[in-house]
C-alpha cells in the first residue's frame, strides 16, 4: 500500500474568534382588543358556591398590575391586578328569574396581589336543578360584554348503601353510582389527613406530615364516562417503604363524585391542553383563547354537582 | 389479446433482426478507472452518437458496416478517438479511458455542460461533484447538504440544520440515497453536518421535483449520492486532520484472478473533540466530553467478466452521547446512623445509520442492461438513561437500642428508542432496443419495520416494576413496478413518459403515479422543459412541526386508517447556455399536497373515535393537513473560467391547512431567498471564495395579549379553581421574524515549503455579524421602582455570530 497524499489541517485551524452580536430588545406591540375572560360555575352542591369570576385579557404592551399605596390602616403597599374586573354587571337568568351577582373580595394574606375576587349571589333562591337552562350576561361600564349558557347536569348519586361502614385500606371496594347516560363524572378518593395537609399547607398552618403520615396510595381519581356503572378501588402500590400504618385509625376515607355539564368537560378535561397549545421558553404557555358556553369573550360557563361520602379507616 | 400477441411477436422479431451493429462499452477515467457519466461518444463519420449513463455505459445502435472513427469526450478530459473496422454484423464492445486535461479548458467545460443539458429531459435536476462542493467556503469542512442548501428551491430552517426543505416539502419527503440505499436520518451533530463524507463522494444527483418514475415512495425531492468505486489502477489514499474530525480514505484495485478484477474503497471519519477536551480535564474528574460521531464507508466492485459486475457497499455512522457520573458517599454525622453507598447516573444515547447493499449488474446484451439490488438500511436512536443508588446502613433502633444493619439498592432506567429497518429488493432493466427510445422498467419491494417505544424500569432489592407506556411496532411493505421511456421524437423534442404502481401492505388500494416530462430545444442553446406527475408516500416523521431544532427524526409508517399522502408536481422551465459558459435556468412550479399528517401539539390526551374514551396519544394523533406550494426559481451558473459559482433566487410560497388553524405558512417558508456562491481564481494558486445567503424571515406565532388561564384541581373534598397567567397568541405563523443574511468568505493559497506542498486558508463565517434569529427570546418589562409589569419585550435569539477559522493543510 502506498499513501500518495496526506493532508493535515493543522490544529491551528480552529483558532477561532467568536464575536457575539449585541441583542436589540424591542417592545412587543399588538392591536389585540381586550375581551372578557369568564369563569362561571353554577353548583348544585351546598358546599360549593355558585360564582362568576370576571377578568379581561390585556394587550401585550399593557401594564398588568399597578402599585397602590393604602393609608387606611397605616401605610401599606399592594399591587392590583388589571385583569380583574370589579365593576361589571353580572346577571344569571333562568326563565323569567334574574339573579344579580355582586362582587366580593377574597382576601388572601399570603398574596401580595389583591383583586382575586368573584361575583356571588347573595340571595338564597338560586337553586339550580338538573336540566334547567341558565344564561349569563356580563357587561362592564367600559362597554365590554359577554354572554353564556349552561344546562345544569344531573345530580350525581353514590350508592352509599352498598359501601362499607368502615374500610381497611388494603381491601378492595366496589363503588357504584347512578348511571348517567349523557354526562361525564369524576370520582375522587383520598384520605382526610392528606386533604387536610394539602388544603392548609399553603396558608401557613403547621401540620407535621413527616411524623404523622397518612397512608399513601389512597389518593386516586377516575374519570367516569356515560354508561359506566362501577369502579373498584384498590390501594395503589407506593414503594417498598410503607409509612406508618398506625395512624390510619385516626383517618377517614373521602369519596367525591362530581357530575359536570358539557362546557365544563370540554374546557377542563377534553381540551384542557389547548390553553397551552403554544409554548415559549421565555414566557411560558399560550393559546388562542378557549370559550365553552361563553359568547363574546373567552372562558367557560359550566355547572357541576357533587355527592360525597366519608368512611372511617380502620387499621 | 390479438393485439398483444402481435406486439410480442413483432418485438421479438425486432430484437433479433440486426442489419447493423451496436457499439457499446464503458467510459472511464484513465487514472483511477472511475466511470464517467455524461460522456459523449459519437461516430465521426456519421451523426450517430450516445451519452454515457451514470455508470459510464454507452451504446450506439444501428452502426453501419465499414471503417469508423469513434470518439469519446467529456468535461475536463482529453477527447480520445479510436478507429475500428466494422466488418460483420457482430456487436462491438469498445471501452474508453480518458485522460484528464492538464489545465481544464473553458471550451471543454462548456461542452460538458451542454452535454448534460442535452441529455436531461427532466427539469429541476442538478449534478454536484466534488469540485462543486468545494466551491463554497465551508463551515469547518465541505458538506454536501450545505451546498445543496445554496441551490434555488432549497430552503433552510436554521444554521444548525442541514435538512433540506425543497419547494414546500419537508425533509422527510425527500429520498436521500447513498449508492441507491435509502438513508433515513442523514445527519450528524443534530443536523449541523450531513452524514456523507465528501472525500468518498463521486457525485450527487439532486432532483428538486418532477423526478421520473424510476424513483418513488417520496413526494419531495431526490438526492442520490454515488460514492467512488475505488481506484482500479493503484492503491492510493489521503487523510485529513482537522479540529473537528479526522478523515481518511484509501482505495485500490483488487488482485486479478482468472479474469476477475475489481476495486475497493474505504473511507472513515471521526470527531475527536472529546479526545482533545478530555486532555485538559484534571485526573480524577468525573466529567468527560460526552459527544462524538463517526462513520465509515466501504465499497467493493468485482467485475466477474465484462458483462457481470457485483458491487458491495456499506455505510455505518453513529452519533454518540455518553454521560456517566458516579458518586461514592459515606455519611456518619450521627454516630447512631451510618450510610455508605454509590450512586450512578448514566446516559447512553447512540443514533445513526447502517446500510448494506449488494448490486449485480448484468449486460444481457449491448442494448439490455439489468441491475439487481438488495439492501438493508437501518436507522436507530436509543436514548437510555439510568440511575442507580446502592449502599449499606446501620441504625440504632429506638425501641430496643440494638444496632440494625441492612442494605438498599434502587435503580431506575428510562429507554426511548426508534428503530427502522428497511429491506429493499430492486431489479430494473434498461433497454435501448428501439431507435430514439430508452426504456427502463423495474420492480421494487421494500419492507420497512418501525419500532418506536418507551420503557421504564424501577427495581429495588425485592421489587421490580416495568412499564412500557409507548410501543408502536409496525411493519409495512411497498411493492412497486415502474416503466418509463425517454423518447426522442425529433432532434428537438423529447418526452419522458412513465408510471409507477405501488401496493402498500396496510391499504387495499393500488396507487398509480403517472409521470410525464417534455423537453423542447428551441435553439441549440435554449430549451424548454415541462414536467408533471403524482407522487405517493407511505411514511412520515412525527416530530413536532414547530420544533426549532430536532436532533433526531421519529419515523412512522403511514397508519392503516390514514389515506396515502400524495403530491402533484407541475414544473415549467427554460434553460439557456450562453457561449461564454454561463448557464441560465428559470423554473416555476406548483405542488399540491393531500392527506399530509401533522402531529398534534400539546394534546396528549384525546377522545377515541367513538367519542367515549380518552387515550394517551403521544405520537399517533394527527391533524389532517393539506398544502400547496408554488414559486419561481432563477439560476445563473458560471461553469468555467476564473470565476465559478452561481447566483440563485427563489420566490416561494408554501401554505398548509389544518382545521384548527386554517391556512397558514409553515415555519420553513421563506418568500424570497437569494444565494450567491462563488470561487475566484486570483492566481493559479490563490482562490477567493464566498457564499451569501439572504432570505425573508421565517413565520412565527406572535403573542398578542395576556390573560388569566383557568385551571382546576379536583380533589376528594371539592374542586378548587385557580388561574395562571398565560398569553394569547395570534393566528398561527401570522408574523415574520427578521430577515436572514449571512456572508461567508474564504481565501486559500497553495505554497511549497522545502519541497512540501501546503495550503493555508482563512474562512470567515457571518462576516457582517448579522443577527439571524433562531427564535425569539422574551422578557417582561418591569418598573424597577414599583415592580409593576409594563409590557413585553423581545429580542432575536441569534444563530452563528461572526466566526473566524484559519489553518494549514500540508501534503506529503
Amino acid at each position: 500500500m502506498r499513501i500518495i497524499k496526506l493532508n493535515i489541517i493543522s490544529l491551528l485551524f480552529f483558532s477561532c474568534s467568536i464575536v457575539p452580536p449585541e441583542l436589540e430588545w424591542e417592545d412587543v406591540q399588538s392591536d389585540h382588543e381586550s375581551v372578557l375572560n369568564i369563569l362561571g360555575i353554577l353548583s348544585t352542591d351546598s358546599l360549593v358556591s355558585s360564582f362568576v369570576k370576571v377578568h379581561r385579557s390585556l394587550n401585550v404592551q399593557d401594564n398588568i398590575d399597578s402599585l397602590v399605596l393604602d393609608t387606611t390602616d397605616g401605610i401599606d403597599f399592594y399591587r392590583i391586578s388589571k385583569f380583574v374586573v370589579v365593576d361589571a354587571e353580572v346577571i344569571v337568568r333562568q326563565g323569567s328569574n334574574e339573579y344579580h351577582f355582586e362582587y366580593s373580595e377574597i382576601e388572601m394574606d399570603t398574596k401580595d396581589t389583591v383583586g382575586l375576587g368573584a361575583y356571588f349571589y347573595n340571595g338564597d333562591d338560586l337553586n339550580p336543578s338538573p336540566g334547567e337552562i341558565y344564561t349569563l350576561s356580563v357587561t362592564t361600564p367600559s362597554g365590554m360584554s359577554a354572554t353564556g349558557e349552561v344546562i345544569i347536569p344531573p345530580m350525581p348519586r353514590l350508592h352509599k348503601e352498598e359501601l362499607p361502614d368502615t374500610f381497611r385500606v388494603n381491601e378492595i371496594m366496589n363503588i357504584k353510582w347512578d348511571v348517567l347516560d349523557l354526562h361525564n363524572q369524576l370520582l375522587n378518593i383520598d384520605n382526610f389527613l392528606n386533604i387536610f395537609w394539602f388544603l392548609y399547607n399553603d396558608y401557613g398552618f403547621y401540620y407535621n406530615y413527616e411524623y404523622k403520615p397518612g397512608p399513601c396510595g389512597i389518593q386516586q381519581q377516575e374519570f367516569i364516562y356515560p354508561g359506566d356503572t362501577t369502579w373498584t378501588f384498590i390501594k395503589e402500590w407506593c414503594g417498598d417503604s410503607e409509612f406508618n400504618q398506625d395512624s390510619w385509625d385516626e383517618d377517614f376515607l373521602l369519596i367525591n363524585l362530581m357530575s359536570m355539564d358539557q362546557n365544563y368537560y370540554d374546557f377542563f378535561i377534553k381540551y384542557s391542553q389547548e390553553g397551552s397549545e403554544f409554548s415559549n421558553l421565555y414566557i411560558g404557555p399560550g393559546g388562542t383563547g378557549r370559550n365553552f358556553g361563553i359568547e363574546g369573550g373567552i372562558g367557560i360557563f359550566g355547572s357541576v354537582g357533587v355527592d360525597r361520602h366519608v368512611i372511617p379507616l380502620v387499621p | 389479446m390479438r393485439l398483444l400477441k402481435y406486439f410480442i411477436f413483432t418485438s421479438f422479431l425486432y430484437l433479433n433482426a440486426q442489419s447493423t451493429v451496436s457499439i457499446s462499452g464503458f467510459v472511464r477515467d484513465d487514472e483511477n478507472g472511475e466511470p464517467l457519466g455524461y460522456a459523449n461518444v459519437f461516430i465521426k463519420e456519421t451523426a450517430l452518437g450516445s451519452a454515457s449513463s451514470m455508470d459510464g455505459y454507452y451504446v450506439i445502435s444501428n452502426v453501419p458496416l465499414g471503417e469508423k472513427t469513434i470518439a469519446a469526450s467529456i468535461i475536463g478530459y482529453e477527447m480520445i478517438s479510436k478507429k475500428i473496422e466494422v466488418l460483420s454484423e457482430k456487436n462491438i464492445r469498445l471501452d474508453f479511458r480518458l485522460k484528464r486535461t492538464v489545465i481544464e479548458g473553458q471550451a471543454i467545460d462548456v461542452f460538458g455542460e451542454t452535454q448534460k443539458m442535452r441529455q436531461m429531459v427532466e427539469p429541476s435536476r442538478i449534478t454536484l461533484d466534488l469540485r462543486t462542493l468545494e466551491t463554497a467556503p465551508a463551515f469547518i469542512e465541505p458538506d454536501l447538504f450545505r451546498t445543496v442548501q445554496m441551490l434555488p428551491g432549497v430552503q433552510t430552517i436554521n444554521d444548525f440544520s442541514s435538512a433540506l426543505y425543497v419547494r414546500g416539502s419537508t425533509p422527510d419527503q425527500n429520498l436521500i440515497m447513498l449508492d441507491g440505499i435509502t438513508v433515513y436520518n442523514p445527519y450528524h451533530l443534530g443536523g449541523i453536518f450531513s452524514t456523507f463524507n465528501t472525500d468518498a463522494i463521486k457525485e450527487a444527483d439532486f432532483h428538486a421535483g418532477g423526478f421520473p418514475a424510476r424513483y418513488g415512495g417520496r413526494m419531495g425531492a431526490i438526492l442520490s449520492v454515488i460514492n467512488r468505486e475505488g481506484n482500479t489502477e493503484k492503491i492510493q489514499g489521503n487523510a485529513n486532520i482537522s479540529i473537528i474530525s479526522s478523515k481518511g480514505l484509501i482505495e485500490g484495485p483488487l488482485p486479478k484472478f482468472k479474469g476477475v478484477k475489481g476495486s475497493w474503497m474505504l473511507a472513515g471519519r471521526r470527531t475527536y473533540l472529546d479526545k482533545l477536551f478530555n486532555l485538559f480535564i484534571p485526573d480524577g474528574s468525573d466529567f468527560k466530553f460526552p459527544y462524538y460521531f463517526y462513520d465509515y464507508q466501504a465499497k467493493i466492485n468485482i467485475d466477474l467478466n465484462q458483462d457481470h459486475r457485483i458491487t458491495y457497499s456499506r455505510f455505518y455512522g453513529d452519533d454518540v452521547l455518553e454521560i456517566g457520573i458516579s458518586n461514592n458517599f459515606e455519611n456518619y454525622d450521627n454516630p447512631a446512623e451510618y450510610d455508605q453507598g454509590t450512586s450512578n447516573f448514566d446516559i447512553n444515547w447512540p443514533w445513526g445509520n447502517k446500510t448494506n447493499s449488494l448490486t449485480w449488474r448484468w449486460l444481457i446484451s449491448p442494448k439490455l442492461v439489468a441491475r439487481t439490488f438488495i439492501a438493508n438500511s437501518r436507522y436507530r436512536f436509543n436514548f437510555d438513561m439510568g440511575f442507580s443508588d446502592t449502599g449499606v446502613y446501620s441504625r440504632i433502633n429506638d425501641d430496643d437500642q440494638k444496632i440494625e444493619t441492612g442494605s438498599w439498592s434502587e435503580s431506575f432506567s428510562f429507554d426511548f428508542y426508534d428503530i427502522i429497518n428497511d429491506y429493499t429488493f430492486e431489479t430494473d432493466l434498461s433497454w435501448h432496443g428501439i431507435d430514439n427510445h430508452q426504456f427502463q422498467g423495474g420492480l421494487q419491494i421494500k419492507d420497512v419495520q418501525f419500532d418506536l417505544g418507551m420503557e421504564f424500569e424501577y427495581s429495588s432489592l425485592d421489587t421490580t416494576v416495568y412499564a412500557k407506556p409507548l410501543e408502536m411496532i409496525d411493519s409495512t411493505r411497498e411493492v412497486s413496478i415502474y416503466l418509463q421511456d425517454r423518447w426522442s421524437i425529433t432532434p428537438r423534442l423529447s418526452l419522458q413518459i412513465g408510471a409507477r404502481v405501488t401496493d402498500y401492505s396496510l391499504h387495499d388500494t393500488l396507487y398509480l403515479d403517472p409521470r410525464f416530462g417534455l423537453k423542447y430545444i428551441l435553439r441549440q442553446d435554449l430549451s424548454f422543459k415541462l414536467s408533471l406527475g403524482r407522487y405517493h408516500q407511505f411514511l412520515t416523521i412525527v416530530n413536532l412541526e414547530d420544533e426549532s431544532w430536532n436532533i433526531v427524526d421519529l419515523w412512522l409508517g403511514l397508519p392503516e386508517n390514514r389515506p396515502a399522502t400524495w403530491a402533484d408536481h407541475l414544473i415549467l422551465g427554460l434553460e439557456y447556455l450562453s457561449g461564454n459558459s454561463w448557464l441560465y435556468r428559470a423554473e416555476t412550479y406548483y405542488k399540491h399536497f393531500e392527506n399530509l399528517i401533522t402531529l398534534q401539539q400539546g394534546e396528549l390526551i384525546t377522545e377515541t373515535g367513538d367519542g367515549e374514551n380518552l387515550q394517551a396519544t403521544p405520537f399517533n394523533d394527527f391533524y389532517e393537513t393539506r398544502a400547496y406550494a408554488y414559486g419561481l426559481e432563477l439560476l445563473i451558473k458560471k461553469t468555467a473560467g476564473k470565476v465559478r459559482g452561481w447566483i440563485g433566487y427563489t420566490y416561494a410560497q408554501t401554505n398548509r391547512h389544518i382545521k384548527k388553524h386554517g391556512w397558514y405558512q409553515p415555519k420553513y417558508d421563506r418568500t424570497h431567498t437569494l444565494n450567491v456562491v462563488g470561487d475566484l481564481a486570483v492566481t493559479e494558486n490563490t482562490h477567493f471564495s464566498m457564499s451569501l445567503q439572504s432570505a425573508s424571515g421565517q413565520p412565527f406565532t406572535p403573542p398578542i395579549g395576556v390573560y388569566d388561564n383557568w385551571y382546576v384541581s379536583h380533589n376528594a373534598f371539592m374542586p378548587a379553581w385557580y388561574y395562571s397567567q398565560g398569553f394569547l397568541v395570534g393566528e398561527k405563523n401570522s408574523a415574520r421574524m427578521s430577515s436572514y443574511f449571512r456572508l461567508d468568505v474564504g481565501l486559500k493559497q497553495k505554497k511549497t515549503f522545502f519541497g512540501y506542498n501546503y495550503e493555508r486558508f482563512i474562512q470567515l463565517v457571518n462576516v457582517t455579524n448579522h443577527v439571524n434569529p433562531l427564535t425569539h427570546q422574551y422578557r417582561r418589562k418591569v418598573n424597577r421602582r414599583t415592580g409593576e409589569t409594563q409590557g413585553l419585550q423581545r429580542a432575536d435569539l441569534p444563530m452563528f455570530p461572526f466566526f473566524l477559522t484559519f489553518g494549514l493543510r500540508i501534503e506529503f
